[in-house]
Parts: C-alpha cells; structure tokens; sequence
C-alpha cells in the first residue's frame, strides 16, 4: 500500500458539477456547481437533508444515476481521468474495482439468492480473476476484517440468515475488496441500531485509515460523524454551501444552514425541558432557476443582497469557505 | 399505586417487572381520586410462531414482552428505549390496546383494557391514539387529508358532518397544515408534513394519552426538530400524556420526565430521566450511552465506547438468568443463572423511583468495579462539554489483520 502523500494529486476532484433530474413537472437541478477534492486517506462528510444533492453527487461521481436524471456539465477527474468521458465498459472496470459503494440499505443491495461467499467470488473474480479457494480463502480473510464472527461460516450464509449489523458489514468487505482508491458510503448506517452504528462508523474509519482509501461519507445527521471525518461538505440545495475541516466546522460554522443543523440535533450530554431547536421552513424546490441563496426563505440573517444574489463560496483560497453573504456577522439576528 | 415489585410468577422471570411512580413525590399522598394514566402490571405478550425444520415444523413462541410494568402520570411523557427486538414497540401497541396482552394487565385511567371488549373497548379507544414511526406507510394513499385527519371523529360518532369539516380545519392549524391542502392525497407532502398528518388524525377524538412509536426516526434532523417542537407544544396545550418510544437516547432525554430501558422483553433500567442520564447504571444502558452521537468533535475524542459482544438473542430462546449475561463486559457466573430483580440503589441522586436490574450494580455504583476499559463512567456524558484530554481515538474494531494492506 502507498504511503501517503501530499505531493501527489487529489485522488478526486470534481468539477462545477451540475446534474439533473428530468420529470413530469419539468427540469429538477438536483446538484448545482458543485466543487470539491479528496485527498488519499481522506474522510469527507457530505451532510445535508432529503432532496440537498448529496446521493446524486455521490452516484454521478459512480455515474450511477436513474434513467432520467442526467449530468448537464463537469468534471469529475479520478485519479486524474475524467470519469464523465469513458465509455460505459471502461466505468464498470473502475465500479467495484477502484471506487467501493456502502448502500443505505444492505438488504436491498444483496441478491438474497446468492451467498454471502458467492457475492465475494463473484466480485473477485471478475475484477481480479481469482478463482476457487484462492478467492475462498481472500474472502474469508475479507470477512474476518470486517469483523464478522466465524467468518468460514458465514460464507455460506444467505443474506436473509444475517442481523442487519451483519449484512452492513458483509456489503463494506464487498466494497473494500478491491482495495479501492475511493469509497462512497451513502447513509451507511441509517437503517441501523445506535450501538451497531457506531461499530460500523468507526470499522468505516479504521479501514479507510488502514488502506489509505479516500472516503466519502454521506449522512443528514452532523452528529454522527463528528467522531470519524477529517473534513466536512454541508449541501444545501444541491449547492455545497459550506465546506471546512471537521474541528473549525463544528466549533465556528459560519453558514446559517450549518449552524442551525448543529442546533437541531438533540444532545445526551444537555438536557433541556423539550427545547428543540429546529429551521423553520421547508427545504426548496428544486424546479427550474433559484434566484439568490436558497437558503434565504428560512434564513434569519437574510437580507435583500441574499434573494438577488447568489452567494459563491468565500474565501475562495482557504480551506474553511462558505457561500453566505453575512458569514462574518453570524451571531446577531436582525431583530 | 400499589407495590409494584413483587410480581410474582412461576416463568423464573420473576422480579422482572419494571416500573415505578413517575415524576418523584407526586404519587403518594395527596389525592388518590385519579388512578395514572396507563398502569401496566406485569405484563406479557407471547406470540407463537412456526417455524420449519428438517423434520417438519414445529410450533415455537417468541417472548416479544415478558413481564414489564410500569405507570405513567397525568400530563407526563414516558420514553421506552432499546434495540430492535427488545419490544418496546409491542409494548407501545399493548398500551394502545391494539394487543390482548398473554398474561398481565393493562390499565388505562383504572379501567383494565384486557377486561373490555366490544362497545366499552371502542368508548375507551377514543381515549388513547398511536403515531406509527413511518408516515409513508400508516396513511392510507388513497384517502384525502382531511378524510384520513377526519376518519376517526367519524368512527367514533363525533358531531355533525358539517361540524367535521370545521374540526379538521382547526386540527389542521393546530399541527401547522395549511388548511388548503385538505383535500390533497398523501404523497403530494413531505415526510415531517405526512407526521404532521399523523398526528393531528392522533388528535382528533380528543385523546388523554398518545403512544408515540419512533415518531421522527424516519425523519431528516431538521425535521424532526419541528415535529418534537410541535409535540411539545401540543403536549403543554391539550394537557396530553405520551408513551415516547425511540433507541433516540438524546431525543428521548429532552422529552421525557422517565426513561424505561429494554432489553430482549425486559426492563433493564428504569429511572428519572436526570438520574438516567447523569448516573445510568446498568451496563447495558452505560453502553447505550457510550454509542450515542455527540455532534462535537471534542467530546468525540475523549469518550470511551463500550464495547458489546455478539448480537441481541433470540427471543424465541432467551438467555437464562439475566438477559443481557452473553453480551455483557462484566458478567459474571451468578448472571447466568439469576434473573436480577429490578431494585433501588443507594446512591447520591437516585431515589426509590430509580431500579436497575443487574446484580453487579451495588459496585458499579460504587465504582469499585473494574470496568474493562472503553467504559463510560457516570458523568462523562453529561460532564463532555469541551473537556480536552489528552486525545486518543476509540477504536474498537480489531486491526484487519494485515489482510486487508
């Protein structure tokens, strides 16, 4: 395994990407100009609510998107090459190989006819032509990895015979298989219980640590992973509407957005008498143009510069940059 | 109430029973004119099911709930937390009268749901309502908003048709619907506006109590802020008592006055929320809360997990002696075999009111345990505002072994 090294390029970059949904009620920009790289080794969060852009972005990143969605502009160099120009043969070489997924829902992602064995020599031998017990025993050793108790065993499990703790770990063996350069994990552990999320959270980490493998780590929920990301995307409208290291997010937000979803996660080391904080509003529709911040309907700092405008990400050559136009001044609400 | 321990039973799960006066104080003198509002005694919920074997099938029965009880006062909210399977959401519905309980009873304002069928269940029905986890599948799709927010003044024979439609309108500015969307179908809303649904149908007959089964678990944060808002809201206006259920520690702690802990059908704790969430004792929930999220990175650095082995039995077959003895860090031979009563503990902060189910607990309270490293101790949670330490990461999972380099 390469050491890491900063010299070498990002492992992705994306470029002003811009992606869209074609449906009955018209054209639905789900991700807007959105930038962003990942270094090897690196943890990136990509945070926002349903419908924020953070699963396109993800599956146009895997060119995964439904029939009727479509990527309008962009780039999206892996490794250098811009995944956006390959054929659709050449991308299902890197899918699986260089670039792992981690599904939502574990269930709906294993053939529930295959073994859990079978999924893994399957992967292995189309992408790395391993055969018989050579793929056994990589298999195996892929199971114990990920913590999967008498892993001989459950090789021959179905997926329905598995906990979904389980299944969530046999689909990350699955995704780290090939030792990819990037993992997507998309709301890895949403479908799980708290104690079993934060084993797979933290096994997500060790292993992207281990191997040196740049990660994507997608979540509504900012609580979760302030434990195991080195860097944070807040997605607001299918626009990245703050981006920073994980320690200076969370202490000095400067977006509205992010600072309100802070606030509305409820905290078990404060307790209050039923005082939540919440966004007032309803996240926007993503029909057609949205002139100015689309945050500024439900924003209590917003101005008239912030319905015109729209803000771009600033400071532009800094590693903590957010697109609001009253990001020095948070802190006091016009009354 | 009366002495809610000494649930005697031959099953050899005796003692398991849960509960205690909610809100300290409050239930002893004064005026015993009103019973709670839910009183559960003992209660247990069995289902059979079959299952197929090599040599045909055999008839087994999974424990869902076996011998819980609790009470809930006037005005207050219950928070029922654990894992699936631990059968807090059969409770839930046992308290909803949706179950006939196996053995045990359900009590709702002293009146014995069990006991009641037929137009006297349905009179009392009114009384109670239930909010199901997902709005995606408890609405009908077919029905119209204000169909599915009027349907139960209509079972229930409350007013006039045309007194309806303004009753629907007023409930609807109650949970925050606009009123012009009654006639729009279900899936024209959002998820935090199909709760919105949800509870104001809860609300129409007027109901003391609302069982509220994981009411925002499928919702985004944001969100769900604006529903435990609006619940709140609710609760303080209307003078409502809830049943919350959720494995949301931290949505549970800033909702509700007692916390009852689960574990496999059983109450593992039971306490005053300040007492559970300053003091937990039970190893089980000390790993609960070791698990819970904090949104700071700070606090994520110094906090230890507990580490729990295996996975949750089955209930078909549960554990012998204390429940949670095969996955627990400090077991030792006595909870094999011993089903540990619930009971109090002397401790500064907690009282009569606060039990706890496990046999080490007299030294974890003590703290002359030694707990396998990665524990909690009491006041870590509640102490992990900016503390910093010298920061190691938790890491829990063993090293891959090599074979993953």
């Amino acid at each position: 395994m390469a050491t890491p090294n900063d010299e070498r390029g990002p492992v992705l970059e994306v470029r002003d990407l811009n992606a869209s949904f074609f449906t009955r009620r018209g054209e639905v920009r789900a991700v807007r100009d959105v930038s962003f790289s990942l270094r090897q080794g690196e943890t990136l969060a990509l945070v926002g609510e349903s419908g924020s852009g953070k699963t396109a972005t993800a599956m146009s990143i895997l060119r995964m998107l439904p029939g009727k969605a479509k990527i309008s502009s962009g780039q999206i160099l892996f490794e250098g090459q811009d995944l956006l120009g390959l054929s659709n043969k050449q991308m299902s070489k890197i899918r699986g190989r260089h670039i792992g997924l981690i599904p939502q829902d574990p269930a709906a992602s294993l053939n529930p006819l295959m073994t859990c064995g079978d999924h893994m020599t399957e992967l292995l031998g189309v992408h790395l032509g391993m055969k018989g017990t050579t793929a056994r025993a990589r298999a195996i050793e892929l199971f114990t990895a990920v913590g999967i108790p008498e892993p001989e065993r459950r090789f021959d499990a179905y997926p329905h015979q598995l906990s979904g703790g389980m299944r969530q770990r046999v689909m990350i063996a699955l995704a780290i298989a090939c030792q990819p350069a990037l993992l997507l994990a998309d709301e890895p552990t949403t479908a799980l219980d708290p104690t079993i999320q934060a084993q797979i959270l933290e096994l997500i980490a060790t292993l992207s640590r281990e191997m040196n493998t740049a990660t994507i780590l997608i979540t509504h929920n900012l609580g979760i992973v302030a434990g195991v990301c080195d860097r944070v995307a807040v997605m607001y409208g299918g626009r990245i509407v703050e981006i920073a290291p994980r320690d200076p997010l969370f202490a000095e937000p400067r977006h509205p957005y992010t600072r309100g979803l802070l606030d509305c996660v409820p905290r078990v080391d404060r307790l209050t008498a039923g005082e939540f904080q919440s966004i007032p509003g309803q996240p926007p529709d993503l029909l057609g143009v949205i002139g100015g911040c689309s945050f500024a309907p439900r924003c209590a700092y917003a101005t008239d510069r912030c319905v015109d405008e729209s803000p771009l990400l600033t400071p532009p050559t800094t590693d903590h940059r957010a697109a609001c136009w009253n990001q020095g001044h948070l802190g006091v609400v016009p009354a | 109430m009366t002495g809610m321990s000494g649930a005697a039973d031959g099953a050899g799960a005796s003692g398991a029973a849960g509960g205690g006066a909610a809100g300290g104080g409050a239930a002893g003198g004064g005026s015993p004119a009103r019973p709670p509002v839910v009183e559960v005694r003992d209660v247990r919920m069995h289902f059979p099911v079959q299952r197929q074997g090599l040599f045909g099938s055999r008839r087994e029965v999974v424990h869902a709930v076996d011998g819980v009880s609790l009470t809930i006062d006037r005005g207050q909210t219950l928070g029922l937390v654990g894992e699936s399977g631990c059968g807090k959401s059969t409770l839930g519905r046992l308290v909803a009268g949706l179950y006939r309980p196996t053995a045990g009873s359900v009590r709702f304002d002293g009146l014995d749901i069990g006991a009641l069928s037929g137009k006297d269940l349905r009179a009392l029905r009114r009384r109670f309502q239930i909010v199901f986890q997902d709005p995606y599948m408890s609405l009908n799709p077919r029905m119209t908003v204000g169909s599915l927010i009027g349907e139960g003044l209509a079972i229930h024979g409350i007013g006039r048709p045309s007194e309806r439609a303004a009753r629907v309108a007023e409930l609807m500015d109650l949970v925050g619907l606009r009123r012009d969307t009654v006639s729009r179908y279900p899936h024209e809303f959002s998820g935090g506006q199909r709760q919105r649904i949800a509870i104001a149908r809860a609300l129409a007959p007027e109901p003391e109590l609302i069982v509220l089964d994981e009411p925002v678990s499928a919702l985004d944060v944001s969100i769900q802020a604006q529903i435990l808002r609006l619940l709140v809201d609710l609760q303080q206006r209307l003078g409502l008592t809830y049943l919350l259920i959720g494995h949301d520690l931290a949505v549970i702690g800033n909702m509700c006055q007692r916390v009852v802990v689960m574990y496999l059908g059983v109450v593992a704790e039971t306490a005053r929320r300040e007492t559970m969430f300053q003091a937990p004792l039970h190893p089980y929930t000390r790993a609960l809360f070791s698990a819970a999220p904090i949104p700071d990175p700070v606090s994520e650095r110094v906090r230890r997990r507990i580490p729990l082995e295996g996975e949750v039995p089955s209930p078909i077959h549960p554990p012998s002696g204390c429940r949670f003895h095969t996955r627990c860090p400090i077991a030792v031979a006595q909870c094999r075999v011993d089903t540990p009563p619930l009971r109090a503990i002397t401790l500064a902060g907690r009282t009569d009111a606060d039990l706890v189910a496990c046999h080490r607990a007299d030294e974890i309270a003590a703290g002359t345990l030694p707990m396998p490293a990665g524990t909690v101790r009491p006041g870590d949670v509640a102490a992990a505002a900016p503390a910093p330490m010298s920061a190691t990461p938790t890491t829990r999972i063993p090293p891959a072994g090599g074979s993953a380099q």
